[in-house]
């Protein structure tokens, strides 16, 4: 068991969610580990659903982004389940430029809320007739006779098992697998509604065989469903054939792959098998595939309390911006966050490719910095009321004489003071150039904005 | 650690395998205009990424069938609702194959292609791929970028390049995206800008205090001279802290590039204009101004050619690619020459485009109107540099692979090797690059 500290604190409500407020560390120091990651993991699915009209109207669309930072920048309790929502956006990654349908995004998005935490096999069938899964993925031209194999493969590939295997050296299907996959997923579209259904005329019924000659292969008709929404049995049905592939030595794979993927987002890059079959262990058992229970192993394993946890990623530029306006109490309408976003790289409903975002250092791109460094100032001045407010008087503490104090708040409630070098520090003091008197309006409304601003440039800003 | 040495070794125990495969072109059939071999006194190369997998099939065609090569009649047979006809193809036929002899013309949309082909500045390089194709769009992408087509993806190809003529001080590559490719992944620390307009090159100022911003600039650039000392920080804090340190000394240099000289480009539709025109810029600036910054690689990508619905002949997802993607290569090209005027001195002499994508498509239409993933496709070189022509053979529409897509000839790394050995460096230099090497060149520049 680690200490729980409020630096362990901070790194949990970071990456598990969007940063802490300064009232957060105490309250969840004081409330231990296993109370802090049980109120994290323990909420019940959520249907929430921002706005979403039937069209392809840009500024409907920013609404939807609008109302979604406002959730990740607020939500308490449910601080886990939005960042899985982000998570799962950047995994099953769908662009608004292609769905052109704003209604089609706010369902997909409930999507994830509603079942992001639950069964994985529930989620994936959602996801298999989500409306604009169909529309990105060509899903809804894919008929008997007319094979389009944009989404069988990409559920191979990216949504469930992963070109190879764990260490590399197995390729996990082959271009029939991707023909069988593209088959047993015909026949869905896309009713009146902006809602994906079954259609069992434009099904292909022929036998199919997925993962022929591996010990797991199977024979039938492998659809998905039979027209009233609910899964096939589980040995007939192709995205339960999915999920029982394994590598030559009988590791389960969609376990790894997705365990795997969960671990290199909440902690960091390249873990062993040994550590993910551990975290996995719980998800695994019985066959049940909670994802939560992959979530809470890893908030409750040591290794993700590590140094190099702690250090290793870059904040995306969600976890950049909401985890600054937490800790600093910053205020917002929303209505220009995403553009802020958008500007550092990471527009909602437009990741670059079905593949997601770039994580990790590619965030931090030449002009995505320059860009950074932008919302770091504009927070930093905090005065417009759609982007950002920001009262530097919260930020000074009660009574301060001496800019030390006030640089060494504005490091504390960043969640950075340990991590930032003395002599960053201390070129933030210096910054200051002996202006003190924070009793004087300008000064606060120069030097304290100015500090809060350069803090946010510096590299630990920027990482967790 | 010795990452290049190993990858060496690695590359060396592959050069059997893959030297086996690629048979037609170190036959050498090709057709140069022009047969000078390039002496460039300041190379400098651009590449531009066709994402999402362009149909080498739609992009140059079969006009006609020839005696044991019906790949028209083949054509026909694979694509009646996208296939191009010999009609639609007449104005842009660039010639014939060099060793089937069908008749070849690019896609109608390419008309200004057409006019540099004429010039003798397009060579296209036709039946490109690699060893056991991949259909993920990522994992080729992946190994177009690293140029290693078996192992999981290390590092990037002009990463390796950047390492070994670099230090990691020197910016001479810019790669003109959001975020950097992987191509220029390196395993030593070379660094690379990745920026979208150049325009972003400045420093946020608080409106209210604008006295103030000296202040801030001053500590935001002692701060990250910190952060980038590998004494203060370590990891990702450094990595970090070193990127923002390179990218805050070239800010004013790059900030004083005039994007608003009159590109060409200025008055062509589409994102590829827009970001070739931030490449025609610094070039112009580095030609004409007396404080260059000193970029001579360039990464531009144009989006959208994963066309597996809708896909058109004249009209539709591809025609508006090449609608965009034509006019701007020509108007690029227009820009070189323009600068040539402006500097009084053969500044395009030393520019070579390089056009590739990570694969091309289904011979067989598909049920959308459209064509699933598939493996060669065509590569472009332009420039007046290039020696202009038709290079390499299609491959035999009529014998496809197992899955339906067309047996690749010439391997990209081939292309790769042809612009570091007659480009870039001198013969032999790609050995030590490319995983599989050596390779034969191509006579192309």
């Amino acid at each position: 068991m680690v200490v729980w500290d409020e630096e362990n604190v901070v790194h949990l409500l970071n990456r598990a969610g969007f940063g802490a407020k300064p009232n957060d560390l105490k309250k969840f120091v004081k409330k231990g580990q296993a109370f802090t990651v049980q109120f994290l993991t323990g909420v019940k699915p959520s249907k929430a659903k921002g706005p979403g009209k039937p069209t392809n109207d840009r500024a409907e669309l920013k609404k939807l982004s609008s109302w979604w930072c406002k959730r990740m920048e607020k939500q308490n309790s449910r601080r886990l389940q939005e960042k899985m929502v982000l998570f799962w956006h950047d995994h099953f990654a769908t662009q608004y430029s292609v769905v052109k349908n704003v209604r089609q995004m706010s369902f997909q998005n409930r999507t994830f809320r509603q079942f992001g935490m639950g069964d994985m096999r529930t989620l994936v069938h959602e996801v298999t007739r989500d409306a604009a899964m169909l529309d990105f993925l060509d899903g809804k031209t894919n008929k008997d006779n007319k094979l389009n194999e944009n989404y069988g493969r990409e559920v191979l590939e990216l949504f469930v098992l992963g070109n190879f295997s764990f260490d590399g050296s197995e390729q996990n299907y082959t271009q029939d697998d991707v023909i069988a996959v593209a088959k047993a997923t015909t026949g869905f579209q896309i009713n009146d509604k902006d809602l994906g259904f079954f259609n069992s005329d434009r099904f292909d019924n022929d036998t199919k065989t997925a993962f022929a000659g591996k010990p797991f292969a199977a024979t039938g008709n492998l659809g998905v469903e039979d027209g009233s929404g609910a899964l096939l049995p589980p040995a007939t049905n192709i995205i339960d054939i999915i999920f029982t592939h394994e590598d030559s030595l009988g590791n389960l794979t969609m376990p790894r792959y997705i365990g795997k993927k969960l671990w290199e987002y909440f902690a960091y890059p390249n873990p062993s098998a040994a550590l993910i079959d551990e975290v996995t262990t719980d998800f695994r058992a019985g066959g049940a595939y909670v994802v939560t229970d992959i979530l809470r192993a890893m908030f409750l394993h040591d290794e993700f309390y590590s140094a190099a946890a702690k250090s290793s990623s870059v904040k995306n530029p969600c976890e950049y911006l909401f985890s600054a306006m937490r800790g600093l109490e910053a205020k917002s309408k929303h209505t220009a966050t995403p553009a802020a976003l958008e500007d550092m790289g990471m527009e909602l409903f437009e990741p670059p490719s079905v593949n997601g975002w770039n994580n990790g250092l590619l965030w931090l791109s030449s002009g995505q910095t320059l860009a950074r460094f932008e919302v770091g100032q504009a927070v930093g001045a905090g005065r417009d009321k759609n982007l950002i407010l920001l009262k530097p008087s919260k930020i000074i503490p009660k009574g301060a004489t001496t800019e030390v104090e006030v640089v060494d708040e504005i490091l504390k409630r960043l969640g950075i003071a340990a991590k930032t070098p003395a002599l960053t520090r201390q070129a933030l003091i210096d910054y200051f150039e002996g202006e003190t008197n924070f009793d004087d309006d300008t000064v606060v409304d120069t030097k304290v904005r100015g500090a809060i601003a350069l803090a946010l440039q510096i590299p630990e800003a920027n990482i967790h | 650690m010795d990452i290049t040495r190993r990858r060496l070794l690695q590359g060396g125990a592959l050069t059997g395998a893959t030297m086996a495969i690629p048979g037609p072109l170190q036959r050498a059939l090709f057709s140069p205009n022009k047969a000078n071999a390039a002496s460039p006194t300041n190379p400098t190369l651009v590449i531009v990424q066709l994402e999402g997998g362009m149909d080498g099939l739609n992009t140059l065609v079969p006009v006609d069938d020839q005696p044991g090569h019906l790949q028209r009649t083949n054509y026909d047979a694979a694509r009646p609702t996208i296939g191009l006809s010999p009609a639609q193809l007449g104005p842009t036929t660039i010639g014939v194959d060099p060793v089937k002899n069908n008749t070849l013309a690019l896609h109608p949309s390419m008309t200004e292609l057409k006019t540099l082909f004429d010039a003798g500045k397009l060579a296209v390089i036709q039946g490109v791929s690699y060893p056991d194709q991949s259909l993920s769009h990522f994992r080729s992408e992946d190994i177009w970028f690293s140029a290693e087509p078996v192992l999981p993806f290390a590092d990037g190809w002009f990463g390796r390049y950047l390492d070994n003529y670099y230090t990691s001080s020197d910016l001479v590559t810019v790669d003109v995206d959001s975020t950097l490719s992987k191509m220029f992944v390196c395993p030593l620390g070379c660094n690379v800008l990745a920026v979208k307009k150049l325009s972003q090159f400045k420093l946020p100022v608080d409106e209210a205090h604008e006295d103030d911003a000296a202040a801030k600039e001053t500590a935001l650039k002692a701060i990250y001279a910190v952060e980038a000392d590998p004494g203060q920080t370590t990891g990702t804090q450094n990595d970090v802290g070193v990127g923002g340190d390179v990218l805050l000394d070239k800010l004013d240099e790059y900030a004083a590039i005039d994007t608003n000289w009159g590109s060409n480009l200025d008055a062509v539709d589409g994102s590829i204009a827009k970001r070739l025109a931030e490449v025609s810029s610094i070039i112009r600036h580095d030609a004409v101004s007396g404080s260059p910054v000193g970029a001579k690689y360039f990464h531009v990508r144009q989006g959208g050619y994963d066309t597996h619905t809708n896909e058109g002949s004249t009209e539709g997802r591809l025609a508006s690619l090449f609608d965009d993607l034509s006019p701007a290569l020509a108007a690029f090209d227009a820009d070189l020459q323009a600068i040539n005027t402006e500097a009084m001195s053969n500044v395009s002499d030393d520019v070579l485009v390089v056009v590739f994508s990570e694969f091309g498509r289904r011979i067989a239409e598909n049920g959308g109107g459209g064509t699933d993933h598939g493996s060669a496709s065509v590569m472009f070189a332009l420039g007046d540099c290039v020696n202009g022509g038709i290079y390499g053979e299609m491959p035999d529409i009529g014998t496809p692979d197992s899955k339906g897509n067309l047996v690749f000839n010439t391997d990209f790394r081939q292309v790769y090797a042809s612009i570091i050995d007659n480009w870039l460096q001198s013969p032999g230099d790609h050995v030590p690059l490319l995983p599989g090497a050596p390779f034969s060149t191509i006579p192309f520049i």
